[in-house]
């Protein structure tokens, strides 16, 4: 199977579409991520433009219908939560792999 | 203050606007013909970044924008013709535009499309400068003078014909020349910025 062009997902990407699992905005999501990754990933605004649009165009995220008319809203779509799933399975394999060296024929 | 500066790599005039911000100029408006508007500012903790979406059509150029100024980044000067945007904020240590490696390639990947489109563009305007004409008259002013029998003229008469013509003929010759030297600057510029992607994943 040829790979997708966003897998495996960045860091940039997984974060967002984490955050995305509750409705959104651009704005709230880089605050939500920064929290979450305590501080440690700040999303700059040309980026989080960027990887919105693209995963949109995979149909990862969609924009949600909302009263602010200027604002966008976003939200994780089903096939971005599967994305999600995937690559928490292919993320599990290599923790087990850090935390049980030699049984990594167990998973 | 006003001054009249032409650049070709958005980098270089982004330093420079950067530059001027430290001295206390801030870009207040910039028009295509390379004229820069700026006004005296006390705030010297400001910063400017250029981006480039060439592609943005009419509603996602407004989510575009909303997403910047949310960051709070404030528009300075949007060229329509070729998708560049003048963002400008007060320093707070977030102040790129980018914060990771795919959106810098990315970024990369846009100005090579525009310094390409405009290449070729400036190759196609010499073509067309040259459609009825032979290449040989790029390289040899003497054919840029119509004036029948100009070269067999002596003394006054050539003298006066000639410095009468000249103007025109420079008016013949420059422009092919500005449009190959405009577009061997992009083809430059291209690989430049694919040299910078280079290093980027280096």
């Amino acid at each position: 199977m040829k790979k997708h062009k966003l897998l495996p997902l960045s860091e940039t990407m997984h974060y967002i579409l984490l955050a995305l699992r509750e409705p959104l905005h651009g704005y709230a999501m880089m605050q939500k991520i920064e929290e979450m990754s305590a501080g440690t990933v700040r999303i700059a605004a040309g980026t989080m433009y960027g990887a919105i649009d693209n995963l949109l165009k995979y149909h990862w995220i969609t924009p949600v219908e909302t009263q602010d008319t200027r604002r966008k809203v976003y939200q994780t779509t089903e096939e971005g939560l599967e994305i999600l799933a995937a690559e928490q399975q292919r993320l599990q394999r290599i923790l087990s792999l850090y935390e049980g060296a030699g049984e990594h024929d167990k998973v | 203050m006003i001054k009249f500066k032409i650049f070709f790599d958005i980098e270089k005039e982004e330093r420079w606007l950067n530059e001027m911000l430290a001295k206390g100029w801030i870009c207040s408006n910039i028009n295509s013909a390379g004229i820069y508007t700026f006004q005296p500012t006390e705030d010297l903790e400001q910063v400017i970044r250029i981006d480039c979406q060439q592609d943005l059509r009419k509603e996602k150029k407004a989510t575009y924008k909303q997403l910047h100024e949310d960051f709070g980044w404030r528009i300075v000067k949007e060229k329509a013709y070729d998708g560049t945007y003048y963002w400008l904020k007060r320093k707070d240590g977030n102040d790129e535009l980018f914060s990771d490696h795919d959106s810098h390639i990315a970024k990369y990947k846009r100005l090579m499309k525009q310094a390409s489109n405009w290449a070729i563009l400036s190759f196609i305007f010499l073509m067309i400068f040259y459609a009825n004409d032979s290449y040989y008259s790029l390289f040899s002013i003497k054919n840029a003078y119509f004036t029948p029998g100009l070269w067999e003229k002596e003394g006054f008469s050539f003298l006066f014909a000639f410095l009468f013509e000249t103007p025109f003929a420079i008016g013949r010759f420059i422009p092919p020349w500005l449009f190959l030297v405009t577009c061997s600057i992009y083809i430059t510029l291209y690989y430049r910025y694919r040299k910078s992607i280079q290093q980027f994943n280096q």
